[in-house]
């Protein structure tokens, strides 16, 4: 793009009268609203429909990937038996949405009559695993005592009792916390809630001094990156990042991100991944089974005399996660905790209470 | 498309002792490849990784596939209708904030042009700019064919553009 360019498009936007802004936000408003109506009907209504006339039985199939991202989550997309788009017999679980602009497209994937659905997710992974994988005490301290992270790094960035934490210094806590995983500036912070960038640099700032492990471990990993040329994460994996000897400092900021992020986002995925895999051991001889995994979460089909038993069983095994301890050695410094949704479809679960 | 000798690939025209002896050779070719990579595999420490989780998750997404997932056919239909209802509506209402009239074809990108840019094709071909109509932005990218820009990459940075300017002056959605 041309920078010039830009510059004059900004210009004739400076000159506009209020009523032409209006109109032209009004139009683009409008625009992006329906845009995404139109693309959710034809991805998830009229691609299942495609993918129902070819399969002829109300099945749709997803085809996982495992080698489908660098940080090794799995992606995963319609299935299709041809090369035509007309061939596709499913559509991508992945991006499924939830329920977005008063329609759940999630609603019709459901389960067969006396059955339930079960949706299991882990709350709050990534932070959980950069608590563990950087040593941040108090991180620690506050998911092992159960109070809301996002209400106490909150409470600790504003200098305020938890309890005394508005709701909008709750949210930035939680941006500025995914920030720091995702990469993110103070520019990122500051354009999002529209306050100075200064000021985004302080919340930032008095943020990280809340976590010291945090900004310690991101100085060790960056150390790593730059003697050895990759990122490992706790279960082994690499990923190279030749582009921190590139001589561009933009390139070179952008690939230590890239190493942090790996070492979090894909050992989160992998425990999860080790989770379902404790929890498909543990219920060979049920009749439940794992349907589907998508983000953080699994996806069960169980009769319904089997739910409460299938919930125990997953709990159990997700937020004790024996299958990583047997077969990897790691323990985590902090406990895991697992949302249960029970339904007769992926989109109409409510919470579940053993 | 695979071609052999210029005809279509297809396993259907391949004698069945080729296919027998195709098949032998991709066989030993796996079984080569699958010792050179373990070699690495083992180099790399990455044993426990594969056999504790990539392989055992083969088999579990083997299952899944097979299993796919149930439909409601019914429950399809019924948000298909919804969303039929809510695109109608939000046609209705971009119409009205484009100043277009009822059957003015939104998807067209000469139309989109004119809207967003007030810019219009004349009888030569050109890109001249219409008075009195549109939203009068400046175009800062254009097509290989030299028309204004609509493609999504485009439009997020023009709405980015617009939204930046309007909380800069402090407007409100009225």
């Amino acid at each position: 793009m041309n920078n010039e360019e830009v510059n004059i498009a900004k210009a004739v936007l400076n000159n506009m009268s209020d009523d032409q802004l209006k109109a032209a936000k009004k139009f683009f408003d409008r625009f992006s609203e329906y845009k995404k109506l139109t693309k959710l009907h034809s991805v998830y209504i009229e691609g299942a429909r495609t993918a129902l006339q070819n399969t002829g039985n109300s099945r749709m199939y997803v085809k996982y990937n495992i080698d489908g991202t660098v940080t090794g989550r799995i992606s995963n997309s319609g299935a299709n038996v041809g090369r035509k788009k007309t061939d596709k017999i499913g559509v991508s679980f992945h991006t499924l949405p939830r329920e977005s602009l008063d329609v759940n497209i999630r609603d019709y994937v459901v389960a067969p009559e006396g059955h339930d659905f079960i949706t299991i997710d882990m709350k709050a992974m990534e932070l959980r695993v950069l608590a563990h994988v950087a040593n941040e005490q108090n991180m620690i301290h506050a998911f092992k005592s159960g109070v809301d992270l996002h209400s106490y790094s909150a409470g600790l960035t504003f200098n305020k009792d938890p309890k005394d934490v508005s709701k909008l210094e709750r949210q930035i806590a939680k941006e500025v916390s995914f920030l720091t995983v995702y990469g993110g500036t103070a520019y990122t912070l500051a354009s999002k809630r529209n306050i100075p960038e200064d000021r985004a640099e302080e919340i930032i700032n008095s943020w990280l001094a809340a976590f010291p492990g945090v900004g310690r471990y991101m100085n060790t990993i960056d150390e790593y990156i730059k003697q050895f040329g990759y990122a490992k994460t706790i279960f082994g994996r690499y990923r190279h990042l030749p582009n921190v000897r590139s001589p561009f400092k933009g390139v070179r900021r952008e690939a230590f991100r890239q190493g942090l992020n790996f070492t979090i986002q894909s050992a989160a995925s992998d425990i999860l991944l080790c989770g379902m895999l404790g929890v498909i051991e543990k219920l060979k001889g049920m009749k439940a089974k794992v349907v589907a995994t998508v983000h953080d979460s699994i996806e069960l089909i169980a009769p319904k005399e089997e739910t409460r038993k299938v919930v125990e069983i997953v709990s159990d095994e997700l937020e004790n996660y024996y299958y990583l301890r047997e077969n990897f050695g790691i323990n985590l410094k902090v406990p895991l905790g697992v949302d249960i949704e029970v339904g007769s479809s992926f989109g109409n679960g409510v919470e579940y209470e053993l | 498309m695979l071609t052999v000798e210029g005809k279509k690939f297809d396993w259907k025209n391949i004698p069945l002792i080729q296919c027998v002896e195709g098949n032998a050779k991709d066989t030993y070719a796996t079984a080569k490849v699958y010792a050179k990579l373990l070699e690495e595999v083992r180099q790399k420490k990455l044993e426990k990784l594969y056999d504790k989780l990539i392989a055992p998750l083969t088999i579990a997404f083997r299952d899944m596939e097979f299993e796919g997932l149930l439909i409601d056919e019914n429950k399809m239909n019924e948000l298909d209708q919804q969303l039929q209802e809510k695109i109608k509506l939000a046609d209705i209402a971009l119409r009205a904030a484009a100043g277009l009239e009822e059957d003015a074809n939104l998807n067209s990108t000469n139309q989109l042009v004119k809207i967003i840019y007030s810019f219009e094709k004349n009888d030569d071909g050109e890109w001249i700019q219409v008075e009195d109509f549109g939203l009068g932005l400046y175009p800062f990218e254009f097509t290989k064919k030299g028309a204004p820009s609509t493609n999504e990459e485009t439009l997020t940075k023009v709405k980015a553009m617009v939204e930046e300017e309007f909380t800069a002056r402090g407007l409100k959605v009225e």
